[in-house]
């Protein structure tokens, strides 16, 4: 890893003369064509014969234990074919374990059995022949339920006599441990001054627009299961159905047709594959569940909880060394505890050269509802923590908050950079992006207009963030703290690219479309390779599990741009080789001689391109007439090839990496406070983002933007609430409110390319920036603000009636109030 | 969220809804629909007959009576209180106050019969018909009675509505006088923190010579503020000090608290909107 | 049972139906039209506008019997042709408009009606007008784009 020369270069020296260049050109979407007619065909778009539907019932209690279960009136209704409950789960499947978690439950199945541990938890499932006869029947079902003191908060679930959620454990401390890279004491020992800060982050989540759908069919003639699903990472989902439900994984066939939008929380979706599959098992009928909004709301966020954050400052500003002490209430489901708190090993330090630190954390069972991987995970609220930080120690030094950043950037010239926990920074350049930045967004400009209003008695604020947004999950980071060889890892996927017998160049990434645009990226890496145009490459949005698949496939961890790509990338150009043996053997002409450009196997004849024949022809021959077919070569132009990112370590807890690509992006927002109501208003929203090669500029630029909005609802709107009951109050979007287009403001985006030397094509992490970098932002801005009212932001989301209890007793607040008067 | 079966009753004039009602006991009117499917979707609400008076052509009609009175039928849409002339003009207050409801869709379907009905404490007509002296004219298929909307409305979803009656027309009292009608809210289509419909006339001479103000999102209904009435009549304008009238007027509130704002924060948004809206209105400022 | 009759996309259609159907289940579950969608159940997200007679209202809160006799037009009645986009459709594919698609129709259909009854919006007034509409994707900018350009697209037919 020492070049850091442009990969989009190679591949311009790789393809071949007189070919189209697709790769950078803002090439409009090929899946929009059939997204603007409502011909997208997502999972619910389908139906299969005698289709059956499936309704849940779930837990009004976020802490009971399960008396009984009558399910009579339920069976009696007519339509209705099946009831199953925690009685029948028991019975029939294994209980799900800890992926990271030291210890493993024995009681946590994929439906409550004897208790439940959270409001929304599914208690018990119907089948019947409508989905509205399906309702009836669940509201049919009588539970009784004896409540349990509810483990409201991670503080409740750790006092001496606090209810466990898991009894076999002991504990409601899921996971624990300490880590430290570099000399931590000698830093702190050498501080000038020491910051130190409770950061706290609230319950928030993407909210996909599409909600879980699953139809499953076990045929038992076949005793094969064919489920689709709206699943991110059906790779995995097909290892536990096989684990929960034990259909072995080679019998399971699992379709993801495109999906309306992942963002993390269709990786848990398998619970409910499971519980779908094994009831239409049960019925022999296909079965089908579309999850209702209000369903959808209950589970499956990012969990709440806080961090104790202190840094060592030198006073000039530089950060010598931190200490944190991570506490996240993300254990209801063990199955997925301290994954949040792990990968903040992927961007600890930030764009910050801080050699000196230490982790600790603490993942907590609580009656929390499970969490899930969500847009960034862990990522967001480090890079929060981690900026807010930096805010805060440039206040306690008197320094300018720009200048702590400059002077803690990990310098140009030492990239790559290998972070103290052993993280590889791959790319980038974290100052220049600053530099532009501060130029993009006209922050001096801003600093004057902001003086200016300020002596208006207006209130508006800058706020500046930088954070790093990696890529591709080397998941193995799940053994850190327990004994064992990770069995699983992000660091490869499986692509297959054919020429089809009718001459049609197709492409299957293996993985979920979760509109990214993965489908026209793809068609214009490949028809840079083949020498056609992007209309000619026929990209499958499909995820089909009989196509060659790694076990942990899926759309996830900004991984697209480096596995996905490097999959596709591989096969695309064995296939060209394989084409131009065979081209070559049957034309008795040099291989060297020959390249592929519009569909025609060609050679260049006095500067003149010569057509020799024709990718349909050489289709024929390979597919069908096999006696012209040349010796050595076996038939049919289809190859299905894996790629692994050779950069993932393996993990020693001296020097592990988390993730193996590191975009980067610096966001400045400019906001107004109102003090009638003290709302806030994004005035302007600039962002520089690198995200090394761009393949097309339209999609990546919308990533950026979506991602910010979305970390913006987080900053600023989206909560969810819960009573000391545990109730969630926040179960439609009346209460849980997301940004519309009158709350998003206008981004400004000014991208940077970096390109990754790691990567096929340079490229690397693009779909998580906004929601990491954005937080700290905008808290930075509101705070700013607030300057007059000396008001610190240590948490989100940042409400006007917040802010109103935060100044309302400051004197500024008593001299304008004086002055209304 | 799939509603409970329920048996439907499609009504063609008034006088077929007025029997369909009074012949299945617990029936219950179905208007746009734009708070009663999502009720019953959720099954919060789960009624065994449903009337539904979206064929009635003569509940959609807007009358302008010689005493320059509104007559507003009950299926009027809040689209068309926007946009309908008659309205805009003798009641321009209404008109902006349906801008203010929820999005363009529900404002298509939506009407105001319905909206009154539902009885939202922060439902965006009532302070503004409060603040009109508006009435309901409520009927069943025996009598007919009219009810000011003041006293139409009981209590959070409450109504005087008896089993058997139908709300059938608005009654607005034309009003072109100077206005400001707001919300505050979060975002635009959520159900308000604190809402404000003012009417303020001022004489030739800078005298107030009607003052009307009513509030929604404060207490479990919207209601008109009568101390501030009864502070600004009479009184030349400039010489108001709002601060001291609105502090005491709006003490003894006791506004709702849930996730959209705490009792105190109502307050102290409430205060800062009268503030603003009745300054403006007493130094004469047009709306808009 | 009740006998709907209604019109879509200019064909007539005459089904039997529960009171209790929604006319978005009814749309898709019936009539087999998949392109309006389900968003949030609840009236605020917008995934499931329709045009009835013209005017854009969501049809997860109505229900299908009320829709007897009505003119709708749904996402299938955009093209104008077969094979050929729509003003809308094409100025949302050129600006990047959707990324996962699934709000796509409900924008569509919104963009459709306000293009056409509103003179040319500012940004500030189209995001006013859309916010019964949520994308969870994009950050509404280029969906914003894409309205202004198809309004500039449908003017330029008028002239």
């Amino acid at each position: 890893m020492t070049s850091q020369k442009s990969s989009t270069e190679s591949l311009v020296l790789q393809s071949e003369k007189g070919t189209k260049q697709n790769v950078g050109k803002r090439v409009p979407r090929i899946e929009d064509l059939r997204i603007v007619k409502g011909k997208a065909g997502y999972t619910d778009d389908l139906e299969m014969a005698d289709q059956q539907y499936a309704a849940f019932l779930f837990s009004p209690y976020a802490h009971a234990r399960i008396i009984s279960i009558d399910v009579s009136k339920a069976l009696e209704l007519p339509g209705v074919s099946l009831v199953i409950t925690g009685k029948e789960i028991k019975e029939l499947t294994k209980p799900m374990s800890s992926r990271a978690a030291t210890k493993s439950p024995t009681s946590h199945y994929i439906l409550a059995v004897d208790k439940v541990r959270y409001m929304g938890e599914p208690v018990a499932a119907v089948v019947a022949r409508n989905k509205y006869v399906a309702a009836d029947a669940a509201e049919l079902i009588e539970v009784e339920y004896e409540p349990l003191k509810v483990v409201a908060s991670i503080e409740d679930a750790l006092k001496k006599d606090a209810e466990l959620i898991y009894p076999e454990l002991g504990t409601n401390e899921m996971i624990t441990d300490h880590f430290e890279f570099g000399d931590v004491k000698k830093a702190f020992s050498e501080a000038d001054k020491i910051v130190k800060e409770r950061i706290r982050i609230q319950r928030y989540a993407s909210t996909p627009l599409e909600t879980y759908v699953v139809n499953a069919y076990y045929d038992p003639t076949r005793e094969e299961l064919t489920v689709y699903a709206s699943d991110q990472q059906p790779g995995r989902t097909v290892q536990s159905v096989e684990r929960t439900i034990g259909i072995p994984s080679s019998r399971i066939h699992l379709i993801v047709p495109p999906v309306g939008g992942g963002f993390g929380y269709k990786l848990a979706i398998w619970q409910y594959v499971a519980l779908v599959s094994l009831m239409s098992k049960l019925v022999g009928k296909p079965v089908k569940w579309v999850q209702t909004r209000t369903e959808s709301l209950y589970a499956f966020h990012r969990p709440r909880g806080f961090m104790d954050a202190e840094f060592a400052l030198r006073k000039d500003g530089k950060v010598l060394g931190m200490k944190l002490v991570d506490w996240q209430a993300d254990a209801n489901w063990p199955y997925v505890a301290a994954l949040y708190s792990l990968i903040k090993f992927a961007n600890m330090s930030g764009t910050y050269e801080i050699r000196n630190y230490s982790f600790e954390y603490h993942c907590i069972a609580t009656n929390d509802p499970p969490i899930v991987q969500d847009r960034g995970v862990g990522k967001p609220f480090m890079a929060f923590a981690l900026e807010r930080m930096m805010d805060f120690s440039a206040q306690a030094l008197g320094i300018d908050r720009v200048k702590i950043r400059q002077i803690n950037s990990v310098p140009a010239d030492k990239m790559p950079y290998t972070a103290g926990s052993g993280e590889v920074y791959e790319s980038g350049n974290y100052p220049e992006a600053i530099r532009r930045a501060l130029e993009h967004s006209q922050f001096k400009k801003k600093l004057e207009e902001q003086a200016k209003l300020r002596k208006e008695g207006r209130y508006v604020g800058i706020g500046i963030a930088t954070a790093i947004e990696p890529g591709t999950s080397n998941l193995g980071y799940y053994f850190l703290s327990k004994a064992g060889d990770p069995d699983y890892n992000g660091a490869g996927q499986m692509a297959t690219v054919e020429v089809a017998a009718d001459g049609i160049v197709k492409v299957n990434m293996n993985g979920p479309e979760i509109g990214t645009g993965h489908v026209t990226t793809i068609a214009q890496v490949v028809a840079d390779v083949f020498g056609i145009s992007t209309e000619e490459v026929n990209v499958d949005a499909w995820y089909d599990s009989v196509h060659g698949h790694l076990t942990y496939a899926g759309t996830y961890s900004n991984a697209f741009n480096d596995v996905y790509l490097g999959a596709v990338m591989t096969a695309a150009n064995q296939l060209k080789d394989k084409i131009l043996n065979i081209a070559s053997s049957l034309l008795r002409e040099n291989k060297e001689d020959l390249y592929l450009s519009n569909n025609y196997i060609c050679k260049l004849d006095d500067d003149q391109e010569k057509r020799l024949v024709g990718l349909k022809e050489l289709a024929k021959i390979s597919y069908g007439r096999l006696l012209s077919f040349p010796k050595g070569e076996e038939p049919g132009l289809k190859v299905t090839a894996g790629y692994i990112n050779r950069t993932a370590k393996p993990f020693v807890r001296s020097d592990f990496n988390v993730q193996l690509t590191h975009s980067n992006s610096v966001h400045v927002c400019f906001v107004e406070v109102f003090p009638e109501n003290w709302n806030i208003k994004i005035l302007d929203y600039a962002i520089v983002h690198d995200a090394g090669n761009v393949i097309n500029p339209g999609i990546v630029e919308g990533l950026a933007i979506g991602s910010t909005v979305s970390g913006i609802g987080g900053a600023l709107y989206e909560e969810f609430v819960f009573d000391e009951q545990g109730t969630n109050l926040s179960l439609n979007f009346g209460e849980y409110l997301k940004p519309t287009a009158m709350e998003a403001p206008e981004i400004r985006v000014d991208q940077m390319e970096s390109p990754a030397p790691n990567t096929v094509l340079g490229t690397k992490a693009v779909g998580e920036g906004g929601a990491i970098t954005s937080l700290a932002a905008v808290a930075g801005a509101v705070e700013d603000a607030l300057k007059p009212f000396n008001v610190k932001i240590t948490g989100l989301p940042i409400t006007p009636e917040k802010i109103w209890n935060m100044v309302k007793d400051t004197p500024e607040y008593k001299r304008i109030k004086k002055e209304g008067q | 969220m799939y509603p409970k079966s329920f048996e439907y009753l499609r009504a063609k004039s008034v006088d077929q809804a007025l029997q369909y009602l009074k012949e299945n006991e617990g029936s219950r009117v179905i208007a746009g629909g734009q708070s009663l499917v999502p009720m019953l979707k959720s099954r919060l609400y789960q009624p065994t007959v449903l009337v539904d008076i979206n064929f009635i052509p003569e509940l959609r009609e807007v009358k302008l009576e010689s005493n320059g009175d509104l007559r507003i039928g009950a299926m009027v849409t809040h689209y068309d209180v926007i946009e309908n002339s008659i309205i805009r003009e003798n009641a321009p207050i209404l008109s902006s106050t349906a801008e203010n409801i929820a999005d363009v869709q529900i404002r298509n379907r939506g009407t105001i019969g319905g909206s009154i009905c539902e009885a939202d404490p922060s439902a965006d007509y009532l302070p503004t018909l409060m603040a009109l002296d508006a009435r309901v004219v409520l009927k069943t298929s025996e009598s007919t009675r009219e009810v000011k909307v003041e006293d139409f409305i009981q209590g959070p979803f409450e109504t005087v509505v008896e089993d058997g009656e139908m709300l059938v027309e608005v009654m607005v009292p034309s009003n072109k006088s100077n206005y400001r009608v707001e919300k505050y809210a979060r975002r635009k289509a959520d159900f308000a923190i604190a809402s404000v419909a003012a009417i303020v006339s001022l004489s030739k001479d800078g005298k107030v010579t009607d003052a009307r103000v009513a509030t929604g999102a404060q207490q479990d209904k919207p209601h008109r503020l009568r101390e501030i009435e009864t502070a600004l009549k009479g009184k030349p304008s400039k010489s108001v000090d709002l601060e001291s009238i609105i502090g005491p007027a709006t003490e003894e509130l006791e506004p709702l608290d849930d996730l959209h704002g705490g009792p105190e924060y109502r307050k102290y948004v409430l205060r800062g909107m009268l503030s603003r809206i009745l300054g403006d209105l007493l130094s004469g400022k047009e709306a808009r | 049972m009740v006998t709907v009759n209604l019109k879509i996309n200019g064909k007539q259609y005459s089904e039997e139906t529960e009171p209790r159907m929604l006319l978005v289940h009814f749309i898709r579950d019936v009539l087999k039209l998949k392109g309006t969608h389900i968003g949030c159940d609840t009236g605020h997200c917008g995934a499931c506008t329709i045009l009835w007679d013209g005017k854009p209202v969501k049809s997860c809160q109505i229900l299908a019997v009320q829709a007897e006799g009505a003119n709708i037009m749904t996402v299938e009645g955009l093209e104008p042709e077969e094979g050929k986009l729509s003003i809308e459709q094409e100025s949302f594919r050129e600006n990047f408009a959707q990324q996962c698609g699934y709000c796509t129709p409900g924008f569509l259909m919104m963009t459709r009606y306000l293009i056409r009854n509103n003179e040319e919006m500012t940004r500030e007034e189209i995001r006013e007008k859309l916010h019964g509409n949520y994308c969870m994707c994009t950050g509404y900018q280029q969906i914003v784009d894409a309205v202004q350009d198809a309004q500039r697209k449908y003017f330029a037919t008028k002239k």
